[in-house]
Order: structure tokens, then sequence, then C-alpha cells
């Protein structure tokens, strides 16, 4: 039994090392080093940085390098007003990652594509007092959403777009269109979009991260609305607002503090959206992405919904062409009428007499509370109609609130607590993991104890040395002398410490190329063109310097000379001597002669004859 | 068994763990082309000289051809010639086969990593699967390495600047490329190689022209990668102070520090330095750099990050 959880919790224990491995490799600047190329200078992309809130002139501002702080953009915008709470909440790459207080004597540094939202101190105070009084966070939160749309501008709500284009989008909506449902028609983008998208409130106990929107819950001033990567179909984007690219705003405050209210002063830089029902009557879908880049057109402005009454009267081929480009969501099947379209919350149906002539039957709309063709859209999603039906004509307002409501719950508490008790179970295996494996490879260390005697073993500072008084009782004692060792010796690696010592290289013997030698080989650099041969070598007698150079040249005749002058013998070119044969032979001179004693030569004295006549008169021999 | 492979114009180098002491092997990337005759064999064999044969010829490499070079007059032929293998000289390849297994000793330990830099620097766009980087790299893996590629300027902040976290450039001033490596906390940021000019100290008669050549080479060096990094935005990933590191051949020389001050002044650069280190072994520090990045990919994730 214990055998078996021992091998069960060392399987386990690879696989979790291997992928820590495996994610550690990813991160470790070793294994995947990833260099930026640098391409020609000159090449330069643009920045842009938007801006939203309480703010003078919110908007998108295109900005160069050296400006792309928050006190320059800040001050491009005009400044902040008299409402600001003074926090600024940074969006950076989808998501929320700075809420800092705004200092004007500091330099906060931004990136490019960064989202400035300028809080409210009214819908700050105002959501506060809300949460205060009910703590419950999904049904206060319609509650402080609409507070903080009531809290805002009358003239409109401030909503920013995250990756619908390659920079941020900040537009103002009509309150009766802050609504996520709503946004989408008016980006003309499918409502199936709304449960991918991230709604970031402008206040941190909003809504926000990655919880799901409620499709229908007011938007609320200073949302940020940030949508998949590459999910949105910009083929269809309405003209949104270009960014702003002048150098100091014209309104600007000497100070970047004190401004009038921004939401009552300027709004006019803020690109609006047209309303929904407006533009689904006018305005034809771009036609390529520079149209929809292109800047918002003022006459967009001046497109006022007209009355209820009024809007009502749509022509029918306009419809017909905007709900075929349209992706079906909620049709009517077998509607062979005109269509109508009204509010968000309501559709309207009438026949067309020039394509039926009848009004349609009863029972198949037999979920629609209205006999005389007009219904809430809220009634007409049916989930048996057929969305494929191709004699659908006509767009129904799907009212997906309530069954958002339904499924898409907030986060909840038993939710938070199984991933914490989740992410506490992966540590401690984790952890659990990570003890095994060391006291495996100290076993390992203590077996092969060959490799640890002969790491060079490290002198012990005094925390090392109680932490291994500490780890003694633990048995850690082998891998401590290890690791401190190993360490020590990276260590004087680190520090060039380390002893180089040059091998002497080893080329295999009787090497064979093939191929042709490309660069023409030179084999002598002829520098005897202008000078006769001469000798490697010269003779000089002693005391004979001056005719050393009149010597004859020829080598035979040289060594003839050399032989008769009975000289020293005549020097060979080095090359070809042997190293060290110079050496050895006088060496072996010396040796000779020091092994034959000299031989004294005996005296043999002249003979002539008054030497013979001396001698004899002096009693010797002749 | 890790190891450090200097690939640079015009020196091979190696360096490798011995359990204590580091072992280094280096050769000359250059051949010598001699007539095939019973003089030039004796005398090669009575130096000891390390040659071969081709055709007609015979072809003497590494130090013996330079030696053998300057004694009889023939210059030297560069195995890398602008840094680049030359695609037409099959001879070249073969002798920078030999070479390099040479210079790289057989490893017999699985998964062996030898961290490597190449001639000409791999900074440009598709040099990292150019020929010639893919030819280097499979002479390494024939002698049973993991061949990695690194920049010589962040072998040369990993081999100097280990005080600074491995924080700061990298400039390493080869034969024939320059390179600008910045890095953060040992992972490299940005790489700007530089096609260097080769100094020739041998060939400046006096001192001041030198001095001159060497400052005029090195603002240029210097201005060209500020202002590439400046137009990118990688100079304000750079913290303050920064920490700089130079290795190369001219480093060597008497007054370096003094001109790389003057040059750094007049390139501009909008960076307080904390320090600049010259290698202090400018012939392997490129080679040990590479040896502590194989080791510490090599090493375990726990013990990676203590290092």
């Amino acid at each position: 039994m214990f055998g078996r959880t021992r091998s069960c919790l060392r399987w386990l224990g690879i696989v979790l090392l291997a992928v820590c491995s495996a994610n550690a490799r990813a991160q470790v600047p070793g294994s995947n080093v990833k260099v930026i190329n640098v391409p020609s200078a000159g090449a330069s992309s643009e920045l842009y940085v938007g801006i939203l809130g309480e703010i003078l002139k919110p908007g998108v501002y295109r900005l160069d390098r050296p400006s792309l702080t928050l006190q320059s953009v800040i001050r491009r915008a005009g400044g902040l007003t008299d409402d600001c709470s003074g926090t600024i909440r940074i969006v950076r790459q989808d998501r929320l990652v700075e809420s800092l207080f705004f200092n004007p004597q500091s330099n906060t540094q931004l990136m490019a594509g960064d989202l400035l939202v300028v809080e409210s101190r009214r819908a700050q105070s105002a959501i506060s007092k809300l949460y205060e009084s009910d703590p419950n966070l999904r049904s206060t939160y319609a509650r402080a959403a609409a507070e903080a749309v009531k809290s805002a501008d009358p003239a409109g709500v401030q909503v920013a777009f995250l990756n619908v284009l390659d920079r941020p989008v900040v537009v103002k909506v009509k309150h009766e269109d802050a609504r996520l449902s709503n946004v989408l028609q008016m980006l003309d983008q499918p409502l199936e979009l709304a449960e991918s998208v991230r709604v970031i409130g402008p206040d941190r106990l909003l809504l926000q991260g990655n919880a799901t929107h409620p499709i229908q819950a007011p938007l609320a001033d200073g949302s940020v609305i940030v949508f998949p990567r590459n999910a949105i179909n910009r083929k269809s984007l309405p003209a949104l607002p270009a960014p702003f690219d002048s150098e100091i705003a014209s309104g600007a405050f000497p100070s970047l503090i004190g401004g009038p209210s921004g939401q009552s002063a300027e709004l006019r830089n803020v690109g609006q959206l047209p309303p929904r029902v407006a533009r689904e009557t006018l305005v034809q879908p771009p036609a390529n992405l520079d149209q929809a880049t292109a800047p918002a057109p003022t006459s967009i402005q001046s497109i006022v919904p007209p009355p209820m009454t009024e809007r009502l009267e749509i022509p029918a081929p306009v419809q017909t062409q905007q709900a075929s480009s349209r992706p079906p969501i909620a049709t009517l099947p077998s509607f062979k009428g005109g269509s109508r379209i009204t509010s968000s919350s309501q559709v309207t149906r009438t026949t067309d007499p020039d394509r039926s002539g009848e009004p349609p039957a009863i029972d198949q709309m037999s979920r629609t509370p209205a006999e005389s063709g007009e219904f809430h859209s809220r009634s007409s999603i049916d989930t048996s109609l057929d969305s494929n039906e191709p004699d659908a004509t006509t767009v129904a307002e799907p009212n997906v609130a309530s069954h958002h409501d339904g499924k898409k719950a907030p986060i909840s508490l038993l939710q938070i607590v199984s991933v914490l008790a989740g992410m506490g179970l992966l540590i401690g295996v984790a952890l659990f993991t990570r003890h095994y494996l060391e006291r495996r490879a100290v076993r390992s260390a203590i077996q092969n104890s060959q490799i640890a005697q002969a790491l060079p073993q490290a002198p012990l500072t005094n925390e090392q040395s109680q932490m291994s008084a500490t780890k003694r009782d633990q048995g850690h004692v082998e891998s401590t002398v290890e690791r401190s060792s190993a360490t020590l010796w990276f260590d004087q690696l680190l520090g060039n410490q380390l002893t180089i010592r040059e091998e002497p290289l080893e080329f295999p013997s009787q090497i064979a190329l093939q191929g042709r030698i490309v660069p023409a080989p030179v084999y002598r650099l002829d520098t005897a063109a202008s000078h006769p041969p001469t000798p490697h070598f010269t003779i000089r007698q002693p005391g004979e310097v001056e005719q050393a150079a009149s010597l004859p040249e020829s080598e035979p005749e040289v060594i003839d000379e050399f032989e008769d002058a009975h000289s020293s013998r005549p020097s060979r070119p080095h090359f070809l001597r042997r190293a060290g044969e110079k050496t050895v032979a006088a060496a072996a001179v010396m040796a000779s002669q020091a092994a034959s004693p000299p031989v004294v030569a005996e005296f043999k004295p002249s003979s002539t004859p008054v030497t013979d006549a001396l001698r004899h008169l002096q009693g010797g021999q002749p | 068994m890790s190891v450090g492979l200097d690939l640079g114009t015009t020196e091979l180098r190696s360096i490798r763990d011995s359990g204590g002491d580091l072992i280094s092997r280096r050769c000359r990337a250059s051949y010598l082309v001699l007539r095939d005759t019973s003089g030039h064999r004796r005398l090669l064999e009575s130096f000891h000289a390390r040659h071969g044969t081709c055709g007609d010829d015979l072809v003497v490499f590494g130090d013996d051809a330079d030696e053998c070079g300057s004694m009889l007059d023939v210059p030297a032929i560069p195995l890398l010639r602008d840094g680049r293998l030359p695609t037409d000289d099959p001879v070249a390849r073969q002798i920078l086969a030999l070479m390099v297994e040479a210079v790289l000793p057989v490893n017999e330990t699985p998964g062996a990593i030898c961290c490597m830099t190449v001639p000409g620097g791999y900074g440009l766009e598709g040099d990292t699967q150019s020929l010639d980087v893919r030819f280097l790299k499979q002479l390494v893996a024939l002698r049973g390495y993991t061949p990695q590629l690194i920049s010589s300027g962040h072998a040369v902040v990993l081999a100097e600047l280990s005080n600074s976290s491995f924080s700061g450039l990298g400039i390493s001033l080869g034969a024939t490329n320059c390179e600008v490596s910045v890095n953060h906390c040992g992972r490299e940021l940005a790489v700007f190689t530089v096609p260097g000019e080769l100094i020739d100290l041998d060939a400046a008669d006096q001192r001041g022209a030198w001095e001159r050549n060497c400052l005029r080479v090195l603002t240029t060096i210097l201005t060209e990668a500020r202002e590439a990094l400046d137009s990118e935005g990688s100079i304000r990933l750079i913290q303050h102070p920064v920490s700089i590191a130079c290795t190369g051949g001219i480093t060597a020389s008497e007054g370096f520090a003094r001109l790389f001050q003057q040059a750094w002044h007049q390139s501009g650069w909008p960076l307080q330095v904390a320090q600049v280190r010259i290698a202090t072994n400018p012939r392997f520090c490129i080679a040990r750099g590479g040896l502590i990045k194989a080791i510490l990919v090599g090493r375990p994730v726990s013990e990676r990050r203590v290092a």
C-alpha cells in the first residue's frame, strides 16, 4: 500500500515537474531569448493614447514618443475638470494595470495604446453610498450602474472600445443606448460577441474582470468595453472618431487641474456614435477599413432620431439589405411582410401588401402577445424559431438580458472558494513534489559521493553554517555542502577567477581535402626580381668586416673559401637544422675534450754541431 | 558537459569545465597553401606543422599557417572572409569543419548544450537561419552537442556584468562586426549589429594616428547603435545608471577606457554610466559567457533562479 502510494506520488511529481519546467523554460532568459531586431533608423509607428472621463477634451490623441507621459496627455486634453476625483486608472493591454492619484509634478510614463479613465467624484460617491446600503453585489450592480449613469452628463455617456481598431476608441452614446446590446448593434457586430466582451467599469466595485457584463445592463459613464482580439468585423464598422494630433488643446488651462466639468464643457470633441436606429436608416456600412477609420462626419451630429412614429417608416429595401448583412440572431419564420424596426426593446412588424397582401398568420406567431402586428422583442425570442429561415426579412431585437441574467451570473462565492481551494491544492502538491525531489537528489548525491568530492568545497559563511546546522537534523547537510560548493564554483566562473588552461589541438593525420582552392595560391612573394639571388648565410672573417661584402656569392665557392680559410663551419639555414642539434654538438665536443686529458709533447732539443760540442763538454750524450 | 564556443572571424575558441579549472582550445581561422614538393614536406614535418593535401598543393591550417606564412613570405588565407563563410570555397568549409572538430571535444553526455556565437553576428533579420549559421550549428551538432545561438554582446554581459545582475550594455568589438546588446537581468532585450572596421594596430605607425582611428570607429559604432535603439524605443528599457562591458581585440590596448569614455560622450547616449568594465581576458571572454549561458540553460529551474 505504501509502495503504491509512493509510486503514485512519484509519477505525479514527475508530471508536475515536467509542466513546471516547460513553463519555466519559456520564461527563463536563456532558453528562449527574444531578440528585438532593430529595423533601419527612421521607422517609427504611430502612438495613440485614449482618455475619457472627467477631462476637458476626451478622445484619442496621437502622440510622439517624448510626449508619451500622463501629464502630457492630460495637458493635450485640456486638463482635468473640477469634478474629477483625482484618480486615474490606466487600462493597458486589455486590463486595468494601474490606478493612481494624479500628481502634476511627477512624470508618469505611458505606453502606446494605453487608455486613461479619469474618475468622477460624483459617480464615485453615489456608487459608494449604494454599496454601503446594499452589500449584495449582484442586485446592486444594476442600481449602481444606473446611478452612475444618472450622475453622468445628461448629454451622453462616455464609453471606450478596445481592440476595435488598432488604437483605442472613445465615443459618446446616449443614455438610452448605453447598453452593451445597443453598442454591438451600433458597431454592427453580432450579439453573440457579448459573451466574450469584458466591461471594465468606472469603479472597481462595479463588475469588471472576466465576469460577463449583462447585455441589457446600463453602461456607466467611463466604462471600457474590451472586445476579444481579432473578433471584430472591421468591414462593417461605422465611421469612428479620428484621433487628435494637435499639439496642445486650444482650450487648455495653464493648470492641469481645475477646469470646468468635462461633461458639460467640452464634449463635442468626442466622436458620438450615431443613434442606432438612425444609423440603421441612413448610414451604410463602410466598404473597407479605411472608411471605418476615417474621421466621423460632422453631419452625424445632426442625425437626430425621429420620433417613434416617424422611425417606424423605414423603406423595405433598406431593411432587407440590413437584414441580409447582419448575422441571423432571431428571425421570424415565414414572414412575408415589410418590416419596421423600433427602439431596442421593441420590434414592430407590419405587413407588406406589395409582397403578400395578407396579414401574417396568427398561429405562426403564437408566442407574440399582440395580434395587431406589434409586439415586444422580449417575447419575440423563441427558441423554436429557425434562425436560418431563408424568408426572414426582419431582424428582431433579442433581449438577451433575461437569458444572460439567468445563466451568466457574476462569480459566486462558491466559485471563488473552489478556485482558491484548487490553487491551494496545486501549490501544496508542488511543494510536496519539490520536497520529495530534493530528498531524492540528496539520496542520489550520497550514493554518488565521488561527484561531491570532486567538487571544491566552499567555506561556509555564518548564515550558511547556521542554516546547515538547522538542516542537519533534517538530513540536508549533504545537499547543502554540494549546493554551496557548486555555487562557489559558479561564482568563481562569473568572477573570472578560474584558471584557464589551454589544451593543444589534435588534428587527424593524412588529411586529404577535396576540391579546388578558389583563391589563387600565392606560393612566394617574389622579391628577388630586382636583386640578385643571395645565400641565406654570409661568412665574415674576424677583422674582415669590410671584405665580407666582396666575398664570392656562390655556395661552392663560399664553401671552398671556407675550407681554405680553416675557419668555423658555415651556417645552414635555420629551417634545415633541427632545434637543439647545435647544443648537442657543442656539448659532445666539450665532453670529448673533458674525457681525453691534454697530451704534453716531449721536449726535443735542436741538433747542431755547436750544440753537440757543448753538450759533449758538459758530459752529456750528443 | 557544457561548452562555450566562440567562432570568431580570426580565431575559433572553446571553453569547457573540467571539474575545477577551465580548459580552453583555440585555433586561428586561416590556412596556407604551399606547392607539394619534397622540400616543403620536409619543412612541414620538421616543424610538426599540421597540414593536409589538396591535389598538388599542401594546405597548412591553424596557427602553423601563420607561422609558416610569415617565415616563407607567403600570405595566409583567412578562412572567414568578412565574417562570412565563402560559398564558393569548398576547401574552406572542409578546413572549418576540421577546426571545429579540433576545437570542440566529442561529447558523450546526452543533452549537453553548446552556446555558440557565429562570426558576423546574427542580429540582422534572417541571419539566424542563414546558410552559414545552419552549417555551423550542424557542425556542432555532429560533435554531440545541442547548439544554442547567442549574440556576442549577450555573452559579454554574462561574462562580465555578474555584479550588475546581468543588466546593462554588452559591446563586442570584433574584427568584422561589432555588436551592442541591451540586457536586463540576463535577458536580451535588443541587439544591434554594426559592421565593424578592423583596426590594425600594427599598421598605425604613430600612436596618435591609432588613437584617432580608434576614437572615430568607437564614436561611429556607439552613435549608430544609439540612433537605432532610440528609434525602436529600446533605450527606455535600460535602467539608470547603466553598466557597460566591452571586449574585443582593441580593448587590450592601452588607453582604451579613456577613448571609450570620449566616444560615449560624443555619441550622445542619454544614459548615466555606472561602470565601464573592460574584459580582463578578452580572448576568452565571449567563450566564457557562452559557457555561463550553457550552464544556466542546462541547470534545473530552481538552481537557475538562485544563480
